[in-house]
């Protein structure tokens, strides 16, 4: 059978991407573990002794923290669930996260721009929810430190990569972008 | 760009959301005449000013009633659905 292997670009890893240009840094963090968790937020908030879980742009801490998604679902961060322990238990619904989710850290005092790019929202106003399409994409969005926090599809990590390198915030972006080998 | 309001997130752009239809338009239930099925179906009411609709935000999966002027297309805030019993608790 004939080879097609050559004719995909190599996959991206989200962590060997870096974006520096004038006063702002896009880098792609190694795999984070994530939970998704939907139903009894409270119950599992208290179960596990997670703080309240984060709106959109709002701040997160370490060493594990929630991120609001929906009404009834939230994003934990920084716990690792076994495929294994997955499924309903006591009124919530769990699902690993940590191979599905992408996180990219934002950086520098033109961070801001390029959210600005990638939507509409207004970035003074708070929401509960941190859930947002970001340049077309769903993605979560909250601070973390000193940087913003970029969470993607893991899949869309290249195009996230392609997307901001075309924007004027990278000068030298087009080369950086380029898959790694 | 226009701005909806989810009931839960607030306001969001409008690419964040996917129109679902007229409010009220609700399925005929049981052993209904055939005009019933055909303004379910086919007719809509289509009004000139406030219509009401649903919407749904993409990326919280909340499905609420809008209320939207068709000739100015200034919309107000969503509601949640009162028969949706997701819209009780933790908001
Ligand atoms: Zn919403």
């Amino acid at each position: 059978m004939r080879d097609r292997a050559p004719f995909w670009t190599p996959a991206t890893r989200p962590e060997d991407i870096l974006l520096e240009g004038d006063w702002i840094t896009l880098r792609g963090l190694p795999p984070l573990p994530q939970v998704m968790v939907s139903g009894d937020l409270d119950a599992y908030r208290a179960a596990h002794d997670l703080p309240e879980a984060v709106g959109l742009l709002a701040e997160a801490e370490d060493p594990h923290y929630a991120v609001r998604l929906a009404r009834r679902r939230m994003l934990v961060v920084g716990t690792e669930l076994s495929p294994r322990d997955a499924g309903w238990s006591a009124g919530c619904a769990t699902s690993p996260m940590t191979g599905a989710l992408a996180a990219f850290e934002i950086t520098g005092p033109r961070a801001m721009d390029l959210v600005a790019r990638a939507t509409a929202l207004d970035p003074y106003r708070p929401s509960p929810s941190a859930a947002l399409l970001f340049a077309g994409m769903q993605g979560v969005l909250y601070r973390h430190g000193e940087a913003l926090r970029l969470h993607i599809d893991r899949g869309l990590a290249a195009y996230l990569a392609n997307w901001a390198a075309a924007t004027s915030l990278f000068p030298d972006g087009a080369d950086a972008a380029a898959p790694q080998t | 760009m226009h701005i909806y309001t989810c009931p839960f997130c607030g306001p969001r752009p409008e690419t964040e959301f996917h129109f679902g239809g007229e409010a009220g338009n609700d399925r005929p239930d049981g052993d209904v005449p055939a005009q019933a099925w055909a303004d379910y179906l086919h007719y809509r009411q289509n009004p000139k000013g406030a219509a009401r609709e649903i919407w749904i935000h993409l990326t919280c999966h909340e499905v609420f009633v809008m209320t939207r002027d068709t000739v100015t297309m200034a919309a107000q805030p969503g509601e949640p659905i009162p028969s949706d019993t997701t819209d009780r608790g933790d908001a």
